[in-house]
């Protein structure tokens, strides 16, 4: 009696273990939006990398950083020199935007809303970076936890505009403590975490589902779609039931468990509605249990730029890394703990001639680990690239936004890398380098300045200028006193 | 002697106040002066304070480093809200943030009502014991938040979307497991009465004592309307669906009868219901949901607010496989040990840490449940045990001998603090941490606060220089001005650890140097200088302040909520033999289920 042809998949489709690129982008040349003449999605993926930023190899050849606002073209050359950051990323210079003097300001106030002082300090714990990296929101001590007071941004966008995808928005760790404040990044509206899933292969599942169809044809209502919307109503009235007893923070809960309800409700209707096209091709799982952090990485990208494609879900915040990353593959035995071995050994100045030697190598190690990031950024890039949508590709249509844990000096939280990327369906100029910070005299280096936290830019404006790029039409994000858009990006 | 929650211990930051050690002028250690500072710091109202920055100079300390990694962190910035003052920190975001725990001293009023979503394990647990199957697949829950250590607590249990989407997706697969095995022992197959009778007793098993005609009648139509299109079986499936995900199963209340819990009655403190005491009792002791026994004894309206009553089922229950799993829990969560798996350690060397670890965790819950509830331990048992449970591989790491799953500890390590679990918590990659190890004792063990470092001040561990002793890399904490004020209260202590590397292995020469592990502890009720980890572990097993303080984790735990420090009074008097001296752990457990916190809850916000 079912109308349409469900194809049950079991996700057996599992890759060799071996294997860390999937198998499904070779088919792939097309996204499920394609041709639906219903406009291009735009989409976004925030993505938090572990420790600090060196501006000395992120920063590109030849800019100018003379003065505030000041925008310096760059191309695949100024990408190229030694201990280069951003050199994997040089196909991709078109579409990369470099921001130099964002801080996190809100997050640099000292105990959150308790403080009486008010006043901001330059270092702050890593808790504050996490938590205000995509929030910028000022961190709240409750007793041993910290928390930022509002939702990050891809969530607050999945909550807005998500309503048409499978997923409103998801939140993925690769290889990162995002269980814990200090590598947590995605938060609800009341600014409790939302852990990322660190298994590719549960990353699939949210995303896919276990019984995803691939079909062409048109669909109805069927018997299936009909059974489990009946166990869903079923588990409805039983939350309902619950909340009517509770209040305050009690009933928050049950509001965020409907809330999920809701959302399993509209997936089985999208899934009814709009099976995955063929055109996006037919997903494949990868394989279980898998723990090396570069297989984790690969594969949770992987997972999901089919996930993009198969517009499954629009709005992505990922952790990638923890404070204690091993990373042995890039370093072999001579570090032991990325964390103390290397990141806390960087002491890094603003120009490279007062490094110690000790400094200098932590700082090339540093170095090291991020371009490696960018190294895998870049094959992602490269396949959102290769899937046509409209007149051009899903990347067009992905603006990511990459921001480190910290900017230059150890647990410093002023000048955070915060590197554009994609994005090229937006009114956001690429392919250049924008200084946004008063520029640093290099004779004011002694310890503390604290004038310098309102020499720079905070990221709230940065996360304004975005969310109207999606069409939000708002003058704030998680802060009264930094409003109003970042002019200088388009 | 320094007291605990009263008032006088309160805490304040190097920022908010000067505490008396920015008075002293001489950067050393001077023990004598410590011990002689509790006198002055009560007398004052401060605690632990340290010596504010004086100016900018550039410092080193591994203060923030030492500390933050996944789990544990202290870092610049920190707010340190441990106020007992009774005034509640403000909550910026308003009823939908965290439940902030009043603070009382009232056992009865230190949980508010509310409802607890039931953690993976305990999932896991009820589905077994509703199937009476052991055999099912296990659910694998996205991690839940860890707070303070604990991945417990009532506010950090969520039904998050990914959450939910995971339940959707693998409820369905336990539902194929037991539907048809199910259907066929009924010895029924159609029907509405078919279908109840199959479901009434699992609902019963699986509502925990709020199974009631309403939730009977939904699990029953929804079974007939499935089968309308499909099979009995079907039908059957899609009704276990519902049971496996409904709110009656996901969650714990403890709300009291309806009628008392209502929100428009919020402003009342509120009794529990019978079936929600018992189901409070039996996952706090063995992690599943009360046995036939219990939930007869939650038909009686009276019978479980008897503390005998709940005694008698509390020793019960102990003696069930669950309680060693949940001593166990409760001795990892303790300890601080959930993000261990995940820290690098050096691997060079004939004794890698990464072929030990799962035995070294093993190692301490199961030594610790043992020792809890065979041998009938104290605290200071658990501090000075000799021997533990292991594997031949642990007992070559230790360079111990080991015979019938016992290991006999070599004369270096005894309890807790000198397994591999613990230090190699508490270690660098490659060097033990005096720091890590010293702000353990102190803040956990004794429930003091040190604060984290000045915000303006840098820190970057000493380098791992291959000449120097562990010891002298610390050096700077006890020369410079900005970081000896704290590094003072915690390294002294962590230097009794010396013998013992970053992965809790032996040291029998420290880069060359001899290893010296003299150290001191001050500020406590067992101040002395230390030969030792073994000296301060036989100095920690007497302690009062120590069972003070663990008589406070264990009241955490069990309540499965953030609470206020100053809410410790609140385990003075249920605790009160135990901190005495007197009782062991298991009977601070049963005081702790005989006391108010079982029975009776705070109003709703």
């Amino acid at each position: 009696m079912a109308s349409i042809k469900h194809q049950r998949r079991q996700f057996i489709r599992a890759v060799g273990a071996s294997a860390t690129a999937l198998p499904f982008f070779d088919l792939l040349r097309s996204s499920a939006v394609q041709g639906q003449g219903s406009g291009d999605p735009l989409r976004l993926v925030t993505l938090y990398t572990s420790h600090g930023g060196d501006w000395i190899y992120t920063r590109p050849k030849g800019v100018n950083v003379s003065k505030r606002g000041v925008s310096s073209p760059i191309d695949a050359e100024s990408l190229k020199f030694e201990h280069s950051v951003l050199e994997p990323l040089a196909k991709h210079v078109s579409r990369m935007m470099v921001l130099e003097g964002v801080g996190m300001t809100e997050g640099l106030l000292r105990g959150g809303g308790n403080d009486p002082t008010q006043a901001r300090t330059l270092f702050v714990g890593h808790e504050h970076t996490a938590g205000n990296a995509f929030t910028g929101s000022r961190i709240e001590w409750q007793g041993e936890e910290a928390y930022p007071l509002g939702p990050s941004l891809e969530y607050e966008l999945g909550q807005q505009l998500g309503g048409d995808t499978a997923v409103r928005s998801i939140q993925l760790g690769l290889a990162a403590a995002t269980h814990s404040h200090v590598g947590c990044v995605s938060f609800n509206e009341s600014g409790q975490r939302l852990p990322g899933i660190g298994e590719p292969r549960e990353s699939f599942r949210q995303l896919f589902g276990d019984n995803f169809a691939v079909s062409e044809g048109d669909t109805g209502p069927d018997l299936e779609l009909r059974n489990n919307l009946r166990v869903v109503d079923a588990l409805q009235k039983s939350a309902e039931r619950l909340r009517g007893r509770l209040a305050g923070p009690e009933r928050a809960k049950l509001d965020e468990h409907l809330s999920a309800m809701a959302d399993i409700e509209s997936r089985l209707e999208a899934q009814s509605k709009a099976v995955i096209p063929i055109s996006c091709g037919e997903p494949s799982a990868p394989p279980e249990k898998v723990t090396d952090f570069q297989e984790v990485s690969q594969l949770q990208l992987d997972v999901l730029a089919q996930a993009l494609a198969c517009n499954r879900t629009r709005f992505v915040g990922m952790s990638w890394g923890s404070s204690i990353s091993k990373m042995e593959f890039l370093h072999g035995n001579e570090v032991a703990d990325l964390h103390s071995d290397v990141a806390h050994a960087v002491d890094v100045r603003d120009t490279s001639d007062e490094y110690t030697p000790d400094s200098l190598k932590a700082s090339q190690h540093m170095a090291q680990v991020n371009r490696w990031y960018a190294t895998q950024l870049a094959q992602f890039m490269d396949r959102l690239d290769s899937i046509q949508e409209g007149d051009g590709t899903v990347l067009d249509n992905t603006l990511i936004v990459w921001a480190q844990d910290f900017g230059p000096q150890v647990h410093g939280g002023l000048n955070v890398p915060y590197i554009l990327l994609g994005g090229g369906a937006t009114q956001f100029k690429m392919g250049r380098h924008l200084h946004i910070s008063d520029p640093v005299d290099p004779n004011e280096r002694q310890w503390p300045q604290l004038t310098r936290v309102e020499r720079s830019t905070p990221n709230n404006h940065l996360m304004i200028s975005i969310l109207n790029e999606f069409g939000i039409e708002t003058d704030k994000f998680n802060s009264e006193e930094f409003t109003g858009p970042l002019s200088d990006l388009t | 002697m320094v007291q605990h929650g009263t008032g006088t211990m309160r805490m304040r930051t190097a920022r908010t106040a000067t505490a008396p050690f920015a008075a002293a002028t001489a950067p050393i250690v001077d023990s004598a002066l410590l011990r002689a500072l509790p006198a002055i710091l009560l007398a004052t109202g401060f605690a632990l304070g340290c010596a504010a920055p004086g100016n900018e100079t550039k410092a080193t300390a591994a203060g923030a480093s030492e500390r933050d990694d996944a789990g544990v962190d202290d870092a610049p910035g920190k707010k340190d809200d441990s106020s007992d003052d009774g005034e509640r920190p403000p909550s910026p975001t308003g009823d939908d943030k965290m439940v902030v725990q009043p603070v009382t001293c009232e056992l009865g009023e230190l949980v508010r009502a509310r409802v607890r979503r039931l953690t993976e394990k305990e999932f896991n647990n009820t589905v077994a014991y509703v199937f009476g199957r052991d055999d099912l697949p296990k659910l694998s829950f996205p991690q839940d938040p860890i707070a303070n250590g604990y991945a417990n607590k009532s506010e950090q249990l969520r039904v998050t979307g990914s959450l939910a989407q995971l339940l959707w997706l693998d409820t369905e697969g336990l539902a194929d497991a037991v539907a048809d095995d199910l259907v066929k022992a009924a010895g029924c197959n159609d029907g509405a009465d078919c279908a109840r009778s199959i479901l009434e007793p699992l609902a019963e098993r699986a509502y925990r004592g709020k199974s009631n005609s309403e939730t009977l009648d939904e699990l029953v139509s929804v079974a007939q309307d499935t089968a309308e299109g499909l099979s009995f079986e079907d039908g059957i499936k899609n009704a276990l669906r519902v049971l496996l995900q409904s709110s009656e199963f996901i969650y714990n209340t403890e709300l009291g009868a309806p009628d008392s819990s209502a929100p428009d009655k919020a402003g009342t403190g509120v009794k529990l219901t019978p079936g929600e005491i018992a189901s409070q009792l039996s996952y706090l002791v063995t992690g599943g949901p009360p046995d036939t026994e219990l939930l007869q004894l939650a038909n009686d309206s009276k019978a479980l607010f008897d503390p005998d009553t709940r005694e008698i089922q509390v020793r019960r229950l102990l003696q069930e496989p669950g309680a060693r799993e949940r001593i166990g829990d409760f001795a990892e969560q303790w300890m601080e040990l959930l993000a261990l798996p995940k820290k690098a350690k050096d691997v060079q060397g004939d004794k890698d840490w990464s072929k030990v670890l799962p035995d070294a965790l093993q190692e301490m819950r199961t030594t610790v449940a043992d020792a809890v509830l065979s041998d009938g331990a104290s605290l200071a048992d658990l501090f000075l045990f000799d021997r533990s449970r292991g594997t031949a591989a642990l007992a070559e790491y230790y360079d111990a001998t080991i015979e019938d799953g016992w290991i006999e500890l070599p004369e270096e390590r005894r309890g807790f603090l000198t397994l591999g679990a613990f230090l190699a918590d508490n270690g660098q990659a490659i060097y033990g941490s005096p720091v890590k190890r010293g702000h353990f004792v102190r803040v956990r063990l004794l429930c003091q606060d040190v604060p984290p470092p000045p915000a303006d001040l840098i820190v970057n561990p000493p380098a791992e220089d291959p000449t120097q002793s562990a010891r002298d890399r610390f050096v700077d904490h006890s020369t410079d001005k900005n970081c000896w004020g704290c590094h003072v209260l915690i390294d002294p202590i962590g230097y009794a650890f010396s013998n013992f590397d970053g992965a809790g292995r032996r040291l029998t020469d420290d880069n060359g140097h001899t290893v010296d592990t003299s150290g001191d502890l001050a500020l406590s009720d067992v101040d002395g200088a230390l030969k030792d980890a073994v000296d301060l572990s036989e100095k920690l097993s007497r302690s009062q302040q120590a069972r003070e303080c663990f008589a406070g984790h264990l009241m955490e735990f069990s309540a499965a909520a953030t609470v206020q420090k100053g809410s410790r009074c609140a385990v003075d008097e249920v605790a009160s033999e135990f901190v005495a001296g007197k009782a062991n752990i298991e009977d601070l457990l049963v005081a702790l289920t005989r006391s108010e916190l079982m029975t009776n809850r705070a109003p709703q916000q």
